[in-house]
C-alpha cells in the first residue's frame, strides 16, 4: 500500500464527499469520475471502491435521520426487495457490459443528475396526504402510510404512499444502476420517491439514504467475495468519504445550497462530457 | 394493531435501535480502516516493515468487510424486531431481502468461478 497514494485517495474522496454532502448527494457520483479521470484508476476498480464508500456514507448518515424519525423503515424494507433484486441483476450484467458502455451509462446518469439539480424538487406529498380512504388500500399499503415530525409547524404531518408498484419498478432500475456504476443511484431514486410514491421530500431523502446501504451491500458483497475490491484503494476512499460526508452535512447548515447549486450543475455536466469522451475513447485528461 | 397512521412507540424504538447499530458499525469500520492506514504509514517509515504492512492490510480489509456487512446485519436486526413485535408479514419481507442478498452472493460468486475457472 503506497502511503502517498493512500493519502491522495483519502483527501480526494474527503473533498468529493464533502462537496456532495453539501447538496445532500451521495459521493459515488463524484468519486468514480475522480478516480478514473484524475487518478487514472481502472473503471471497475473505481466502481468497487466507490460502492464501499457509498455504503459507509449511507450507514453514517442514516443514524441521524432515524433519530429525527424521518425514515419510513417499513417502506424501506419493502422497496429493498426491488433494489436488491436490481443490484443482483446489475452484478450479473456487469461482466458482460464493455467498459466504454459503462462510461456512456455513467455519463447519462450524470446528465440526469445535473437536470434534477437544476430544477428544484417540489413537495407533492401534502396534496396527496388526505385524499382517498384506507379501504381501497391492501394490507401492505395501509401499513406503509405514516407521519413525520415537521419542526417548522411543530406537529406530526401525515402522508400516504401512492403508486407502490411503479415505485418498486423504478427502484429495481435504481438497484441495477447502483451495482453497475458503484453509485447510490439518487438520480433514479429521487423521481421514484417524489413522483411515484409521492413522499414528502424529508421522508424521501431519509428513506432513500437508509436503503442505499443495503442496495449497495447486495452488489459489494459479491464484488468483495470475488476479490474485485482493491483493499488499498477502497479503504482510504471509504474513510475519506465518511469524514467528508459528515463535514459536508455541517457545511450544509452554514452555506446556502442555492448559491452552489449552479456550480454543481456545471461540474456534473463537465464530468458527463469527460465520461462521454472516455466512452468514445477520447482522452481529455491524459488518462482513462 | 399498530402502524396504521404513524410512528408508534414500537416503531420509534426500532428507529432508535437501528440508529445505534448503524452508528456503532460505522465507527467500528472507520476505526479499523484508520488503524490499518496508520500501520501502512508506520511500515513505510520503518522502511517497508513487512509484518506491520500485512497487519495494516488485514485491518483495512476487516474494516471494508465490516462496512459491507453492516447493512445486512441491519436487515437481520429488523427481521428480529419485526418477529418480536409479532409483525409476521414484515418479518417475512425482511427475510425475503436477506434471501435475495444470499442468493445473489451464491449466484454471483458461483457464476464468476464458473466463467473464470
Amino acid at each position: 500500500m503506497s502511503v502517498s497514494m493512500a493519502l491522495w485517495l483519502l483527501l480526494a474522496s474527503l473533498a468529493a464527499s464533502a462537496l456532495g454532502g453539501m447538496l445532500g448527494m451521495a459521493s459515488g457520483i463524484f468519486i468514480v469520475p475522480l478516480l478514473t479521470l484524475f487518478g487514472h484508476i481502472d473503471l471497475r476498480t473505481a466502481i468497487g471502491a466507490s460502492i464501499v464508500s457509498v455504503i459507509a456514507c449511507s450507514c453514517g448518515g442514516a443514524a441521524s435521520y432515524l433519530r429525527a424519525r424521518l425514515t419510513n423503515v417499513r417502506l424501506a424494507i419493502v422497496l429493498e426487495i426491488a433494489t436488491t433484486a436490481g443490484a443482483l441483476s446489475g452484478v450479473l450484467l456487469s461482466g458482460w457490459i464493455p467498459e466504454r458502455v459503462l462510461f456512456a451509462i455513467f455519463a447519462a446518469v450524470l446528465v440526469v443528475s445535473a437536470c434534477q439539480m437544476a430544477r428544484k424538487r417540489r413537495d407533492v406529498a401534502s396534496a396527496a396526504g388526505t385524499e382517498g380512504g384506507h379501504a381501497k388500500d391492501g394490507w401492505l399499503k395501509s401499513r406503509l402510510h405514516s407521519t413525520y415530525p415537521d419542526t417548522l409547524v411543530g406537529a406530526e404531518v401525515p402522508y400516504r404512499i401512492e403508486r407502490l408498484r411503479l415505485g418498486m419498478a423504478l427502484m429495481y432500475g435504481a438497484g441495477m444502476i447502483s451495482a453497475l456504476l458503484g453509485i447510490g443511484s439518487g438520480a433514479l431514486k429521487i423521481p421514484a420517491m417524489d413522483s411515484a410514491l409521492r413522499l414528502p421530500i424529508k421522508v424521501s431523502s431519509a428513506t432513500s439514504n437508509f436503503m442505499i446501504g443495503v442496495t449497495a451491500a447486495a452488489s459489494a458483497g459479491i464484488y468483495f467475495a470475488r476479490g474485485e475490491i482493491a483493499t488499498a484503494i477502497a479503504g482510504p476512499v471509504a474513510l475519506g468519504s465518511v469524514v467528508g460526508a459528515a463535514l459536508g452535512a455541517k457545511l450544509l447548515m452554514k452555506v446556502s445550497s442555492e448559491s452552489i447549486r449552479v456550480l454543481f450543475v456545471i461540474v456534473l455536466v463537465a464530468l458527463a462530457i469527460q465520461m462521454g469522451c472516455s466512452a468514445l475513447g477520447v482522452s481529455i485528461t491524459g488518462g482513462a | 394493531m399498530d402502524g396504521q397512521t404513524g410512528h408508534d412507540v414500537r416503531t420509534a424504538r426500532m428507529d432508535a435501535h437501528l440508529a445505534q447499530l448503524l452508528s456503532a458499525g460505522t465507527w467500528l469500520s472507520c476505526a479499523l480502516i484508520a488503524a490499518g492506514l496508520v500501520c501502512a504509514v508506520v511500515a513505510d517509515a520503518l522502511r517497508r516493515d513487512a509484518s506491520t504492512a500485512v497487519v495494516g492490510l488485514v485491518l483495512v480489509r476487516s474494516g471494508i468487510a465490516t462496512v459491507i456487512a453492516l447493512p445486512v446485519v441491519r436487515v437481520a436486526a429488523m427481521a428480529l424486531m419485526f418477529a418480536r413485535n409479532r409483525d409476521l408479514r414484515f418479518f417475512a419481507i425482511a427475510l425475503g431481502v436477506l434471501a435475495i442478498i444470499a442468493a445473489g452472493l451464491a449466484i454471483g460468486v458461483g457464476w464468476h468461478s464458473h466463467v473464470v475457472g
